[in-house]
């Protein structure tokens, strides 16, 4: 993958989100629907084309808190919030060209976490569980050597005990369990097939429409 | 695996003979009580002690050396330290071909430095001769298909043989699996200590026991292993062929933060392993007790057909106490049918006052009268809603126990029957011997029972029951 020789190439363990994105994209994880702008005008176009509202974000290699540094914009209604905004962040990224990324605002009130790391005792594994306040809560993660097929996903999936918030509840539909399983499915392969990834963090994956989507994502090489 | 440790298991496990090493006329000597224990056992071969000095040890001719010996010597059980062991120990028995050599001594790697250099020469000199080391650092090994006490360790004496058989990183647990299986009436076939594993791993002896026709079922004890990933693989190719019932030591010690950035917070290497025992379709216990507890019911009973239990009983406590356990077991519950209950009211009478319900089916006092009671037990079995049934009585001095009835009952059906019943250990030991005999595992506290049921279950679900993995 292009991103992982740049990066390695720029010396850096950490790719950023829009690359950590491009690597699942390309894997059949669905991901936020986002653009890269690097101005004001370009930032404009890229959110009328994506649809408002949306979220921008400082994008920069070896950027993490971006909450904390003010860098994560929410709920932009408009093109005239589009290019503020762009100001807004552009004025608190460190040095150099700034870098915006522009994301269609996700809506679901339910997450998952699913990760990849390489354990010392057990080699790949993949993590699954329900993210946001859930998970320090319920400690609720099954966890599964890599590679796995489709029916361990699946058994992975009927391993967590609040599985029923999946479910139909409230009128937020159910998740697409086959789809979830194919992803976790997914994640596992990508540990074969890119020996350069140490590890995956993808989190929050939002439930929205039944749909699990990438909103942010980590990958560290090795 | 190299091949040749595949047969120089079994040659050591079925030795013709054995040699002990490091006995003294000492009473208190570790070599002595081995060869007292082997005596004691019946070991069906000859038995060479050797000392340089002695004459005889135990009323048997004692040998200058392993070569005096002049006659072939399968196994040696060496109580020698690490420095004779890796020395002119391991060069005596590959000049007479042994097949393998128990090193009950400690003092090699697990001390440091220098006891790990003598490891490392015992087993380059090992696996260029191709001997197969037990231990060292051990307390034995047994086959009770064979007679074999190849340990200095006490036993009850004559325990039987029987279809499970340990695998033990530790010795002590070991003998606290062996002991309480003694003490259940659960058979043991091989027993093995791994100990520092010098060239015999826990890969090796599962691969070995998947092949071996007197072990159904394997129990395993690990405390930790240098490649999990190896072990948990190893494990799983052994449990596509047989039960393995595997109990994790230092657990919540390895509940250190998984690897996993600011996500893996709650995880830990533990939490891994234990879903790698699902994934792999290892049947995990908590504690050794549920161990004897989960091996006894594999080793009995017949493998089920589907998962859904059915209690019977005539005292509704216990019963509902089996259920309790089930339910928090994952197990399914069996709804029986409005005509087996239909069956069961014949059975019992008219008049007797007592609502049926679906499960458990409680039959209250008709269940002492041990013909009322083995009748219903074979109606809810010949319902189809049923696939294995849990069976709760209490004994009576002045009533025929259903034992009887039920090993005979246990013939005419394909369903697994497990027996839990209300009394002392002391009371039942003739119903527990008929009952085992005739494939029924029996426990005493019904949530053993269920316990018991609801691995059955698991196993028929990990080989692809009735809507299983696979």
């Amino acid at each position: 993958m292009d991103v992982i020789k740049q990066a390695h190439k720029e010396g850096r363990k950490i790719l950023t989100e829009y690359e950590a994105k491009l690597i699942l994209g390309s894997r059949g994880i669905p991901v936020v629907k986002e653009r890269l702008a690097g101005s004001k005008r370009a930032c404009r176009a890229a959110a009328v084309e994506i649809g408002f509202p949306v979220v921008m974000k400082g994008c920069a290699p070896g950027i993490s808190h971006k909450t904390e540094l003010g860098l994560v914009l929410l709920d932009i209604r408009n093109k005239r919030e589009a290019e503020e905004a762009f100001e807004k962040i552009a004025a608190k990224m460190p040095g150099g060209k700034p870098v915006v990324l522009i994301q269609e605002m996700i809506k679901g009130s339910r997450e998952l976490i699913v990760g990849l790391t390489r354990d010392a005792q057990f080699g790949p594994t993949v993590m699954f569980g329900l993210g946001g306040a859930f998970t320090e809560v319920l400690s609720n993660v099954a966890f599964r050597l890599a590679p796995f097929d489709r029916r361990e996903a699946f058994d992975m999936i009927g391993q967590i005990n609040a599985r029923k918030i999946l479910d139909d509840i409230r009128g937020m539909g159910a998740l697409d369990t086959g789809l979830l399983a194919d992803i976790l499915v997914s994640v596992g392969n990508i540990a074969a097939d890119y020996p350069d990834i140490k590890e995956i963090d993808i989190n929050p994956f939002v439930i929205s429409a039944g749909v699990p989507v990438a909103v942010d994502a980590l990958v560290v090489l090795k | 695996m190299e091949e040749w440790k595949l047969k120089r298991i079994r040659e050591a496990l079925y030795p013709r003979s054995v040699a002990v090493l490091g006995v003294s006329d000492a009473a208190n000597n570790l070599g002595t009580q081995v060869v007292d224990v082997l005596k004691l056992e019946g070991f069906p071969g000859p038995i060479y002690p050797v000392h340089p000095r002695l004459k005889e040890l135990l009323g048997l001719k004692v040998y200058a050396s392993i070569e005096e010996i002049g006659q072939p010597v399968d196994l040696v059980i060496c109580g020698l330290n690490a420095k004779l062991t890796a020395g002119p120990v391991i060069e005596s028995c590959a000049r007479i071909g042994v097949k393998g050599i128990v090193c009950l001594a400690g003092g090699f790697k697990e001390v440091g430095e220098e006891g790990a250099r003598y490891e490392k020469i015992l087993r380059e000199k090992a696996d260029a001769n191709k001997i197969i080391i037990f231990g060292p650092n051990i307390l034995g090994v047994i086959n009770n298909d064979h007679r074999l006490y190849a340990t200095f360790w006490s036993f009850k004496k004559g325990n039987p043989k029987g279809a499970v058989s340990i695998v033990s990183q530790s010795g002590g647990v070991a003998c606290t699996m062996l002991n309480d299986m003694i003490d259940r009436n659960i058979g043991v076939n091989k027993w093995v200590c791994l100990g520092n594993r010098t060239n015999l791993e826990f890969s090796d002896m599962f691969h070995y026991l998947a092949a071996d026709d007197d072990t159904r079922v394997i129990a395993a004890f690990v405390e930790g292993v240098e490649d999990g990933r190896a072990f948990i693989e190893a494990a799983g190719k052994l449990a596509r062929k047989k039960p393995l019932v595997l109990l994790k030591g230092a657990r919540s010690e390895s509940m250190g933060a998984v690897a996993a950035s600011h996500t893996g917070t709650m995880g830990g290497t533990y939490k891994i392993f234990h879903d790698a025992c699902r994934q792999f379709r290892i049947l995990e216990v908590r504690n050794s007790m549920e161990l004897s507890v989960v091996c006894k019911a594999l080793a009995l009973a017949p493998r089920p057909d589907g998962e859904r239990v059915a209690v019977l009983t005539h005292t509704a406590g216990p019963s509902i106490l089996a259920l309790d356990t089930l339910i928090e077991n994952g197990c399914p519950l069996a709804g029986t049918s409005e005509e087996t209950r239909r069956k069961i009211r014949k059975i019992i009478g008219e008049h007797v006052p007592v609502v049926l319900a679906s499960n458990p089916i409680d039959v209250t006092g008709s269940g002492f009268f041990a013909e009322y009671y083995s009748k219903c037990a074979e109606a809810i079995l010949e319902d189809d809603g049923v696939d294995m049934l849990i069976s709760v009585y209490a004994i009576h001095r002045n009533f025929e126990t259903p034992a009887k009835a039920l090993a005979e009952l246990r013939q005419r059906t394909s369903k697994p029957i497990i027996v839990s019943i209300v009394a002392s250990r002391e009371e039942i030991v003739d119903d527990v011997r008929i009952m085992q005999e005739a494939g029924i595992p029996v426990y005493q506290a019904p949530e053993d029972a269920a316990l018991a049921a609801s691995y059955l279950a698991k196993y028929c679900r990990y080989m692809g029951g009735a809507d299983g993995r696979d």
